[in-house]
């Protein structure tokens, strides 16, 4: 029993050869091809404090395609005006943005400001992880902006950001299938019924009814509430009970909305006409597909209270980071961001609706622009209290539970109220 | 040497088998009590130094609301410009809201620098720390609102601890009246020792006396017998010693604490003596000051103070109980890992010599592992005790896990449901991998056949295509109305027939639908992972046998049996038992597919812990949680580990 | 007899088409994502895009930088670079490890083996933290190296076990004639036992690969450049809060399912090798 060593298979010299060199590349390539270490600080000053040289101000965001363009504008024109300033960007992917921002500011590796929704503005505060700015923003500059932008970034007395820009949902129609779009959620049901027909497939109105940021319109017109800015949760009522019922009616009763919703349902029906209003933002407009006449406009208002079904409103603005070395450049930076300037290029070449008041009177703007504007007088502010991220999942369940399984309102919404309340103990 | 070396070596098995993993153990173990205890220490320091600034701000609070401005900055005067470790003490007016709710116009009314009276904070060029305190005064005077509820009582507005100097700032609201006229804030450096050097000391002994006594008692080889025996000896006594050494320290610095805050209170009704304030003020003072202080404050001023509900509770019932129960925890374990592996101990330093090059081999992987694997887990495990709110952490013990495993967090499922739940996946979703991915190995190992590169490639696709947007795919096409499983199904209804096709909620319609569908997407996504290393496990099993047993008359399904699946065993089984550990924490796709519903039936383990780390905040809760899905995994491993045998070597 | 084993290679094959289009199908509608101009979702049953375009693979590769740098080709080399030395590593540590676990009995053995299995349970979404502040101290954050060795790490058990259980196969017999031929451990190691273990040196090495190929998380939180982004971090950007650009994710998931297809398609044929006539017999 013996294996014949010479015969056993050795590597040709050459190609080990091959294989070292491959490595140590590799090897090489790896350690020197990235950025200094821990790269991305906010930038440091000279040794005795005094700034030496231009003061590097680094700002994060999540931007794509339009908004991204339309930020390096503004960063490249802001960088050609201050000497004494460099603005450096870097782009995240969104859905590891949050996580991001978290871990790297408290270890001093995040950025000196960031562009962000303004719903976790009160755990980030409470956190230490953002900086309050009232003391350089007077009320006086902050009435440049459209007011219900500037409350969503207070919290506790205390304003945290500038606002840039707010988004909303809307009512999306069809021209050809709605000719007027409709003022009462009676008209809407009407539309909505004559553009249905269940065997074909087709819609009167499609929007993703089992998730709370789309069903709030509803809750709100019938005059409930799931939170209030201070943090206490207003989900028990008899008037969220009825707007979840209507959303139920719309299923079951008027039976013009689908069973099964999500997103990519929303653009798919809406893309090959079998939708004929759609409750969306306006980051829908860039799905809609070249063949369909499209309109938006506000949402309607509901006949039984005469109030407006009122969606939640984001208010997107450039936060300041707390561990930022050089908080009043920084501050500079964000002023310039949300100011004039910058508003008309992100209006323009982003297709931003930009909170800055004057911008709108400027420039030249679409009709549909002017649509999200005017919902702005309809929009409940979006609580930014820590507490609201409780409040997702256990009311995403109760709209599913009243919508989708057919459970009584009130009981649902009580029992809902009551977990929200047990699990912020 | 022999014609055979190391070959006696080789066979013979010493009782070493777990001294590693008792050593690492305890190590790991060791490093997370130290760790818990070190934040149970600074835990119960800092309640000790935010009391000291609750207690001297409440004062000052009380002072002014019902003294006024001039006493109140003679109070001042009287206590904090005197003590060298109070940093700063203020009144502040509140100077109202602006049209948008922020706070502005605030100035001081009284302020240890006398000459910052009267100015708005906001003027004043100092931005630093007068921006900081208008900020901390606009964001504690938000909560009054909320604390006037009935019943609510509101000690304090705001405890916070600068981080660089571990000064502690206490803020709570003057009340003038019936208005609030603004709030009173003292902050104070730490006066307490750091964490005790006496405690880390001996236990740095202890571990060095354990561990050189085993390396000298062995090096001594004398009377091998009694080797264990005193090992054991020493480090049983290195143990107690740790044990008493810190039941020491952890008394004298409660009694120290108890001193201190009587040194506190009897400054305070000195200073209002010295104001002039008569005995019922003083009393008043005192009482709306000490609402905390049961111990000192009973003996002084002898009221029952209105405790707040939550954090004041949990605090005072989990004083000094902390270091208590992780000082017997860690004598516990101690003596536990002792006990395991004793006898092994003794036998790490003969191991060494005589096999250096085993270690080699080993060592860089374990390293890497121990430093980025192990160390997070035991952070995790130390975190495990402790849970917190937005802004602090406070030590529960046990509490995170009583509440994992009699709760019920998700609402409308049970801690045991979602086990089900996991187990049930888990189990399904390997046996479909492996059958399907051996049954297709089987087929594809045939050398005759043609296409075979082809196929291969091809059923390896899923695997190799992000599963983010496949997994998207797959919820599309589970969709009701528009999905292609229904629409596939209604087709097939129509051609058997059946006049008004049923279409399935999958994703919504019951738990049954929902778990298919997740469990379809899983087995498609995890199938080729299967049949690649099955592929693999069926090269090392050589044709000849195929051949003699075909000589022999078998057939294809016998030869399974007694050729293909018994030499597959060991090749296979590192998958499956991995795959199994994988699945049982696989987040993606319950989270992408199904989004753990309908009303969280279809949740797992781990997105439950997600959803406490994430939504919630809750990062003990969250680190508990991973403690309990380790140990039912570790549990299953053991388990079958014995059934299988499956770290045993190589058999002849 | 041939008439049979024809007609039961027939069934096969039959059976073997059906299955795979099965099993394509969801792939074919992320192909055909990939080649619809529009950016949307569609659902239907027939996966045939209308107006087939590649304008989707043209925009997904010309990425560029904020710098105008061909960002997509840097992050392409990133991956490679981060893939590859996981691979290296995954591989070669495994399987020094994995022999000494096989063939030697020594103190910790058995213990060493249940730590790396102990060391996958701990489950790794919730240990994102303590990762970053310990890759923060040893100053690896923003370096490719940092990814790699968390990688590296996290494939290393599977591989270990996987290649400990093929060791586990080949017999003892071998090792033992090598050692009266006179020849010394390494060599036994390297001319003896390692061809004879390519199909699961292939099998690790390809999960190796996979592990580092598509991860996202670690690579973003632990990145702070965009040309130190690997390409699913540029993938992932695809995705945003509200819409995602279909299209463009397509393109580029099946952009990136190429090398690893090309790396099994290379692998195949260690895959194939094995225990030859003439090494046990005689």
């Amino acid at each position: 029993m013996r294996t014949n060593l010479a015969s056993a298979p050795s590597s040709p010299s050459p190609s080990r050869l091959l294989w070292a060199t491959l490595l140590c590349a590799l090897w090489v390539l790896a350690s020197c091809t990235v950025g200094e270490k821990n790269g991305g600080e906010p930038g440091k000053d000279g040794l005795d404090g005094t700034p030496t040289g231009p003061v590097t101000v680094v700002l994060w965001h999540s931007y794509r395609e339009a908004e991204q363009v339309a930020l390096n504008q503004v960063v490249d024109q802001f960088n050609a005006t201050h000497a004494d300033i460099k603005l450096e960007t870097l782009q995240i992917p969104h859905e590891a943005y949050a996580d991001k921002i978290t871990t790297a500011i408290p270890h001093d590796n995040g950025p000196d400001i960031f562009i962000f929704a303004h719903d976790r503005i009160g755990a980030w505060a409470e956190a230490d992880i953002i900086e309050s700015v009232s003391s350089w923003a007077t009320t006086e500059h902050l009435r440049s902006y459209e007011r219900s932008t500037v409350l969503a970034l207070v919290y506790k007395k205390a304003l945290y950001g500038l606002p840039l820009a707010f988004k909303s949902v809307v009512l999306f129609y069809n021209k050809d299938l709605v000719p007027t779009p409709p003022e009462t959620d009676e008209d809407m049901i009407a539309i909505a019924k004559a553009n249905t027909d269940i065997a074909d497939r087709r819609y009167g109105l499609v929007y993703e009814n089992t998730q709370l940021y789309f069903t709030a319109p509803f809750l709100h017109g019938f005059g409930g509430a799931v939170m209030n800015m201070d943090g206490d949760v207003q989900l028990d009522s008899p008037e969220s009970a009825a707007g979840l019922q209507f959303c139920r009616d719309l299923l079951t009763k008027h039976q013009v909305v689908p069973a099964d919703v999500n997103s990519n349902l929303v653009t798919t029906l809406f893309n090959s006409g079998k939708a004929a209003m759609v409750i969306n933002g306006p980051w829908f407009r860039g799905e809609i597909s070249d063949g369909v006449r499209w309109g938006v406009a506000p949402l309607p208002v509901v006949k039984s209270t005469g109030m407006a079904l009122a969606p939640y409103l984001g208010s997107e603005a450039v936060l300041l980071s707390k561990r930022s070395p050089h908080k009043a450049q920084a501050y500079e930076v964000m002023q310039y961001l949300a100011g004039d300037e910058s508003a008309k290029i992100r209006m323009t070449v982003g297709g931003q609706s930009v909170a800055y008041k004057a911008a709108w009177e400027e420039v030249e703007v679409a009709e549909d622009m002017r649509v999200f504007r005017k919902q702005l007088d309809h929009v409940v502010v979006m609580p930014n209290s820590a507490r609201m991220n409780a409040v997702w999942g256990p009311t995403n369940q109760a709209i599913h539970k009243v919508v989708k399984d057919g459970e009584a309102p009130r009981k649902v919404v009580a029992e809902a109220n009551a977990r929200i309340e047990a699990s912020l103990e | 040497m022999a014609d055979r070396p190391n070959a006696e070596t080789h066979m013979k098995l010493e009782p070493w088998a777990w001294t590693l993993t008792a050593q690492l153990a305890v190590i790991a173990v060791v490093v997370t009590v130290i760790l818990a205890f070190l934040v149970a220490w600074e835990g119960d320091r800092s309640e000790f130094e935010e009391h000291r600034a609750l207690f001297f701000a409440r004062a000052l609070g009380a002072v002014s609301a019902d003294q006024g401005s001039d006493v109140s900055r003679a109070f001042i005067t009287a206590t904090a410009a005197k003590d060298p470790s109070f940093l700063s003490a203020w009144v502040i007016r509140d100077g109202g809201e602006d049209e948008f709710g922020i706070s502005r116009g605030q100035a001081y009314d009284a302020s240890m620098d006398g000459d910052e009276v009267g100015s708005i904070l906001t003027d004043l060029t100092e931005s630093g720390v007068h921006k900081s305190r208008s900020d901390r005064f606009a964001r504690s005077t938000s909560g009054l609102a909320e604390t006037q509820k009935p019943g609510h009582v509101a000690p304090y507005f705001a405890l916070d601890t600068d981080e660089e100097s571990g000064a502690r700032s206490a803020v709570v609201p003057v009340v003038r009246g019936a208005t609030t006229f603004g709030a009173a804030g003292v902050s104070v450096a730490p006066t307490m020792p750091d964490a005790p050097i006496p405690w880390l000391l001996l236990l740095a002994i202890g571990a060095v006396v354990g561990v050189g006594g085993a390396f000298g008692l062995s090096a001594v080889k004398a009377r091998p017998e009694l080797r264990s025996k005193v090992l054991v000896g020493i480090i049983a006594a290195a143990v107690l010693g740790v044990g008493l050494g810190g039941w020491w320290s952890y008394t004298s610095s409660y009694s120290g604490e108890l001193g201190r805050r009587v040194a506190d209170v009897e400054r305070v009704r000195d200073a209002a003596t010295s104001l002039g304030l008569d005995a019922p003020a003083i009393a008043s003072l005192l009482q709306q000051a000490d609402v905390s202080f049961t111990g000192a404050q009973g003996y002084l001023t002898g009221t029952a103070p209105t405790l707040d509900d939550g954090f004041e509770a949990r605090v005072q019932a989990t004083h000094g109980a902390g270091r208590r129960v992780v000082i017997f925890w860690a004598a516990l374990v101690l003596l536990l890992g002792l006990a395991i592996g004793h006898r092994s101990i003794v036998g790490v330093v003969t191991g060494i010599p005589e096999q250096p090059h085993a270690y080699l081999y080993v060592a860089p992987s374990l390293i890497g592992m121990v430093v980025l694997v192990f160390v997070p887990f035991a952070f995790g495990v130390g975190m495990s005790a402790f849970d917190n709110d937005a802004r602090r952490y406070y030590f529960v013990g046990v509490e995170n896990f009583i509440e994992i495993l009699t709760g019920s967090r998700s609402g409308d499922v049970s801690f045991y449901w979602t086990l089900f739940v996991t187990v049930l996946w888990t189990g399904l979703n390997i046996a479909l991998h492996v059958s399907i991915g051996l049954g297709l190995a089987l087929l594809l190992k045939n050398p005759m056949l043609r296409f075979k590169k082809a196929y291969r490639v091809l059923l390896i696709v899923p695997w190799a295509i992000p599963n983010y947007i496949t997994a998207l795919i797959w919820k599309g096409m589970f969709n009701k109305e528009f999905g292609a499983v229904n629409l596939f199904l209604e087709k097939l209804q129509h051609l058997a027939g059946v006049a008004e096709p049923t279409s399935i909620d999958w994703l919504g319609g019951s738990f049954l639908s929902a778990f298919t569908a997740n469990l379809v997407t899983n087995t498609w996504l995890g199938f080729p992972f299967m049949m690649v290393v099955a592929l693999g496990a069926l090269q090392s099993i050589p044709n000849e046998l195929y051949e003699a047993a075909e000589v022999d008359g078998a057939s294809r399904w016998q030869q399974f049996q007694t050729i293909t699946l018994p030499l597959l065993k060991p090749a296979l089984f590192p998958a499956i038992i991995l795959g199994t550990i994988w699945t049982f924490n696989m987040f993606n796709i319950i989270y992408l597919v199904s989004g753990g519903g309908p009303n969280n039936s279809t949740e797992i383990l781990i997105t439950d812990a997600y959803r406490a780390f994430d939504v919630l905040g809750r990062y003990g809760f969250a680190a508990a949680y991973s403690v309990v899905i380790f140990a039912i995994l570790l549990l299953y491993t053991m388990i079958t580990n014995r059934i299988t045998k499956a770290t045993e070597g190589a058999v002849e | 007899m041939t008439g049979k084993n024809r007609v039961g290679e027939i069934f096969t094959h039959v059976f073997l088409v059906l299955f795979t289009i099965v099993i394509l199908y969801p792939v074919m509608w992320v192909v055909a994502m990939a080649f619809t101009p529009q950016q949307g979702f569609s659902m239907s049953l027939m996966p045939i895009p209308e107006e087939p375009t590649i304008e989707n693979f043209v925009y997904v590769m010309s990425t560029t930088g904020s710098d105008g740098s061909w960002l997509f080709g840097r992050q392409l080399l990133n991956s490679l670079v981060v893939s590859g030395l996981t691979t290296v590593f995954g591989i070669f540590l495994a399987c020094t490890a994995g022999y000494a676990f096989s063939r030697f009995r020594f103190v910790g053995r058995q213990g060493g083996l249940m730590m790396f299995l102990v060391s996958q349970m701990f489950p790794g979404t919730l240990m994102l933290i303590p990762l970053y502040v310990i890759l923060d101290a040893l100053g690896l954050l923003n370096q490719l190296m940092g990814l790699v060795l968390v990688y590296s790490t996290s494939a290393i058990p599977f591989c270990v076990w996987m290649l400990k259980g093929y060791f586990d196969t080949i017999p003892r017999s071998l090792e033992e004639s090598a050692i009266i031929d006179g020849a010394s451990q390494f060599t036994i190691f390297w001319k003896v036992i390692l061809p004879l273990a390519k199909p699961a040196i292939a099998v690790t090495a390809l999960f190796s690969f996979m592990t580092a190929w598509n991860e996202f998380i670690l690579a973003t939180t632990f990145m702070s450049q965009e040309s130190s982004y690997t390409l699913p971090v540029t993938l992932r950007n695809y995705v945003g809060e509200h819409s995602t650009y279909w299209g463009y994710f397509a393109a580029g998931a099946v952009m990136v399912s190429v090398p690893v297809m090309a790396l099994f398609f290379a692998l195949q044929k260690f895959l194939v090798g094995g225990l030859t006539a003439g090494a046990v017999k005689g």
